[in-house]
């Protein structure tokens, strides 16, 4: 049994007066089925206020694009119940596929807007033209149930998001400090799952950064000072994996480095270590700048130190830009502060994104009702619908797992648990009281003491089924005195649908984290080759997002495969060579006639390589490819460094050590440096 | 005060229609607020929030019990 924190309780002790509320009001009102209303407090609470806000809002549309649904699909069909069942299916596929397609807080619309249709319209097939009455009352209970879970959360003790966003920040670029600290001093590089976990946590203060305009703080004041520190975040990753790797090539040239860049490195170490103020920053920038037009040896090591400080630049403009930002966070008086790098945040950036999978997502659910259905109009069960609701829902809940199976399994035996509770409840304590209070009195043990295990990471899923299916049990009261044989009809209908669930969506697309770490590994290599081929228009930043995106889903799905050929991969490699070959595209406009000939064959080069791996016939870059990139490397060895700039040197040296990590040194340089 | 509203044909309780001009009225003025810098002086902008609503729907109950229905 974990320990009961304060925050716990206070969040249960908020949540169950909220429910309470909604129960008071719909009931007051005459509402049909006043336990959806609990039902709805419950889905939409967490503890932090701006996420129940922004949920609210999101489940709000979503129920009323499912009810709008559901009016406009039963009266239409209702006399053809196969096409009928036919287009509901489709329509919970069809919102499904299109929520998984991704992953932000608002495509909680659209997988509501599909199982709520299939809520609203199934049970309103035999009373088709009530079906407005019907769907007007379900939008009313769960407006309610919303209502009352934003007031009740914002107004007691609310825990704003943006002081929980700034102190994962805060967490996060202190790691990020550690990272750098480790590199410059030559440590023992850490275990690449560190960095692993480092990129994931990008993505979750991304997408935490999505509540923040709904805060209840004045922390949404500076939504747009997040966005730039999210920006400098995003940067930082691929900046530090190839600072490292540079670090890496440089040390194995000379493992002691030369004295003026170890000078440099202690320097940049101090003054990361310092909390990289600004005025010192400007001041590095400089000298870093001061020691990189001085390179005097154009050698392989000469290259890879020019490369190197370029990274370093980079790493003091983004660290001293976040550090900056993270300090107006904490005190935001005043103007925002001037920054070093320049760029627009944009409202978003793009994170990985898996269309075939949603497809598959969106079939399973569309198998698993339809099945529901036929089994159900075949059959004349009376309850069936019930068996189609489960479905929908359970197939909507666990789209985003790698293999929801196990997890709609777990589903079925919380459903076992709710429904001997409910018997309880239905059976032997309501037809004993009388009257609110004491319903209130009857509820609250139950409530308060699984609404406490909500906030848990690890028990919020048990905890939130168990409560969902209780008080979905409870429904069946409003309308029937508690009859046994429905009770147990309608529970039986439940568990087909859960087993109509597992059953479609295990042969259709559950996959071993091997599976799925080899498809997001696919996806990535597909990018490459869509950057290096100059077929993908979005920004630097933008790459940067879907790139960091996916080593952070990755890096939990390699620790568990641990497939051989997995094993020992360099996650970050990737991220590196797509940073560059936007470099280098970017660049391309620019260089003189006869580079950019040179330039595009090795770019179409390495795009041919990666759309072969993509198509998962690897085909390793062979040497035509690294004599190309050393011819260049060679030109820029002999020619003025001018053509390029230090940036294309950067992004020529790591595309040669990223791609040919084991070749020797490139021989052309060697001979321009003699 | 409680009734239904015909709105083009549809009946809602008036206290759904009245509610929604408020609650879109409150988030048009909170929009001003923030851009003026107001909340980060305030103890509990939600509760601040919250009374607003109130106080706007009360306007709105008032004024369109005089003057549309």
């Amino acid at each position: 049994m974990p320990k009961l924190s304060r925050s716990a309780l206070l969040f249960s002790a908020n949540t169950f007066v909220a429910a309470m509320l909604a129960l008071y009001l719909a009931m007051s009102i005459g509402l049909e089925r006043p336990y959806w209303s609990i039902m709805t407090v419950y889905i939409v609470s967490g503890p932090l206020a701006a996420a129940v806000r922004s949920k609210a809002l999101y489940r709000f549309l979503g129920t009323f694009v499912g009810a709008a649904g559901a009016v406009l699909l039963v009266p239409l069909l209702v006399h053809a119940p196969l096409l009928l069942s036919l287009a509901m299916s489709l329509w919970v596929g069809g919102c499904l596929a299109l929520s998984v397609l991704d992953r932000s807080p608002p495509s909680y619309i659209l997988m509501l807007a599909g199982y709520t249709c299939a809520m609203i319209g199934f049970p309103a097939v035999n009373q088709p033209t009530a079906i407005f009455d019907i769907a007007a009352a379900r939008v009313e209970e769960i407006l309610i149930g919303i209502a009352c879970a934003a007031l009740v959360h914002s107004l007691v003790f609310p825990r704003p998001v943006g002081t929980a966003l700034r102190g994962r920040i805060g967490h996060w670029l202190g790691e990020a400090d550690r990272w750098a600290l480790a590199l410059l001093r030559g440590d023992l590089d850490q275990l690449e799952r560190d960095r692993g976990r480092l990129a994931g946590a990008v993505s979750e203060i991304q997408l935490m950064a999505r509540h923040l305009p709904f805060d209840t703080s004045f922390l949404r004041e500076t939504t747009v000072v997040v966005r730039q520190l999210r920006d400098r975040v995003l940067v930082l990753v691929p900046v530090l994996a190839s600072l490292s790797d540079r670090l890496a090539a440089l040390r194995a040239i000379a493992p002691e480095l030369d004295p003026e860049l170890r000078g440099l490195l202690a320097a940049l170490a101090e003054w990361v270590e310092s909390g990289a103020p600004r005025a010192r920053g400007e001041a590095l920038i400089a000298e870093l700048e001061a020691a990189r037009t001085s390179m005097s040896v154009r050698d392989w090591y000469g290259f890879n130190r020019s490369s190197l400080l370029t990274r370093a630049i980079e790493l003091v403009r983004a660290q001293a830009d976040a550090h900056a930002l993270h300090a107006y966070l904490q005190d935001p008086e005043g103007p925002p502060p001037r920054l070093l790098g320049a760029g627009q945040a944009s409202e978003r950036r793009p994170l990985h994104r898996d269309l075939g999978l949603a497809a598959l997502s969106g079939a399973a659910a569309f198998g698993a009702v339809l099945l529901c259905c036929v089994v159900w109009i075949w059959s004349g069960w009376q309850e069936g619908e019930s068996a189609a609701i489960t479905a929908a829902i359970t197939c909507c809940l666990f789209a985003a797992m790698d293999d929801p199976v196990p997890a709609i399994r777990k589903f079925g035996v919380y459903l076992l648990v709710a429904m001997v509770l409910g018997a309880l409840y239905l059976f032997v304590l309501m037809p004993a009281i009388g009257g609110f209070p004491m319903l209130v009195l009857v509820l609250a043990p139950t409530l308060l003491v699984v609404g406490a295990m909500i906030p848990d990471p690890r028990l919020a899923f048990p905890a939130l089924s168990l409560i969902v299916n209780l008080v979905n049990t409870l429904v069946i009261q409003d309308h029937f005195s508690a009859d046994f044989a429905r009770f147990v009809n309608i529970n039986l209908s439940q568990f087909f649908g859960v087993f109509a669930a597992v059953l479609v969506t295990r042969t259709l697309r559950s996959m071993s984290a091997e599976v799925s770490a080899r498809r997001l590994l696919r996806h990535t290599w597909g990018d490459l080759a869509r950057v290096a081929g100059g077929r993908d228009d979005d920004s630097a930043v933008d790459l940067a997002s879907r790139l960091v995106d996916r080593v952070g889903l990755l890096s939990p799905k390699l620790a568990a495969a641990r497939a051989g050929d997995l094993e020992g991969l360099d996650i970050l490699r990737e991220l590196r060579v797509g940073i560059d070959l936007a470099t280098l595209r970017a660049l391309r406009r620019r260089l003189p006639q006869p580079m950019v000939v040179e330039l595009d064959g090795l770019l179409d080069g390495v795009g041919a390589c990666y759309q072969a791996r993509a198509l998962g016939a690897p085909e390793p870059p062979g040497p035509p490819l690294r004599e190309r990139l050393d011819r260049l490397l060679g030109r820029l060895a002999r020619d003025d460094l001018a053509a390029t700039g230090a940036r294309g040197l950067c992004a020529l040296v790591g595309l040669r050590r990223n791609l040919f990590p084991e070749a020797a040194p490139p021989a052309a340089v060697m001979e321009g440096a003699a | 005060m409680s009734g239904e509203l015909n709105l083009f044909g549809v009946y809602l309780h008036a206290e759904l229609v009245t509610s929604a001009i408020a609650l879109a009225l409150t988030l048009v003025l909170n929009r001003v607020l923030i851009h003026l810098g107001l909340y980060r002086h305030l103890w509990h902008q939600a509760l601040f929030e919250v009374a607003v609503f109130v106080i706007l729907w009360a306007l709105v109950v008032k004024l369109s019990s005089s003057w549309l229905l």
